[in-house]
């Protein structure tokens, strides 16, 4: 897939859990689960927004363009 | 839910009970029928009562069931063998489908694979309907058992009804497939 969601890394470097920050943004830790494997097959904007808000970043920290030679590029 | 799994578990029963009355039925003509206008029928005595069995190609082997019965053939084993193939085959998906039902599973990709082979199952019964009694016939010339049996092909309202009950099961599996498709993607939106 050519987006890459970086979710760990914002989590580690804000030092929160993935449970905590399931229950501050209102979604199961499960679908949390599924964000993070890259299974998801969209995000909506509220979700984004309330994942921001708590991580305190912006969409381009988690949401990462990768192309098909493997070089980053972020959105 | 518990509704329909009550229903579904009447259903199952009764569906069984249909399949063996048939395979019952069909032993006994087999073995004790004798020829009728339009089939083989056995006559089970009881004494006080007597119960009465038949298998019938009233539509379109009628004609076929006749020209075998003057050629002294036996028509239940020819083609009542045949026919009790798909029906053998829908009872079988009707029993796995409402046993699917019955455990809570309603649009899931097992009750459509059910759904699908149902339409399949009709949509074959309408080939072996058109070229069964060709087949049979062109069996028995080859291997001169007989030769005036005449080569028999029929389309009428029995194979139209198999035609469009078939496709219009199908078809339905088609868009729970999708539907259960769309339902799968939706989950995946966080």
């Amino acid at each position: 897939m050519a987006i890459i969601i970086e979710l760990d890394v914002m989590l580690a470097k804000r030092k929160m859990k993935s449970n905590d920050l399931a229950k501050a943004i209102g979604i199961t830790p499960q679908n949390l689960s599924v964000l993070k494997s890259g299974r998801a097959k969209a995000i909506r904007f509220s979700t984004l927004d309330s994942i921001c808000q708590a991580l305190d970043c912006l969409p381009g920290d988690i949401l990462i363009y990768q192309q098909k030679d493997g070089s980053d590029e972020q959105t | 839910m518990s509704k329909i799994s009550r229903l579904s578990q009447c259903i199952r029963y009764l569906i069984f009970f249909l399949a063996v009355l048939q395979l019952l039925a069909f032993v006994l003509v087999a073995t004790l029928g004798e020829n009728t206008d339009f089939g083989q029928q056995a006559l089970v005595d009881f004494g006080l009562f007597y119960s009465v069995f038949n298998i019938e190609f009233n539509h379109s082997w009628q004609e076929m069931g006749q020209h075998l019965k003057q050629e002294n053939f036996n028509t239940t084993l020819i083609l009542g063998t045949a026919e009790l193939l798909p029906y053998m085959l829908i009872y079988f998906f009707l029993l796995r489908l409402f046993s699917y039902y019955q455990n809570g599973e309603i649009f899931t990709s097992n009750t459509i694979h059910c759904l699908k082979m149902l339409g399949k199952t009709l949509l074959l019964w309408l080939v072996i309907n058109l070229i069964y009694p060709v087949i049979v016939t062109l069996f028995i010339r080859l291997t001169g058992l007989s030769d005036s049996l005449p080569i028999i092909l029929n389309f009428g309202s029995t194979e139209l009804n198999y035609l469009l009950i078939g496709s219009i099961i199908y078809v339905i599996a088609w868009v729970m497939q999708e539907g259960l498709l769309i339902k799968e993607q939706q989950e995946l939106v966080i």
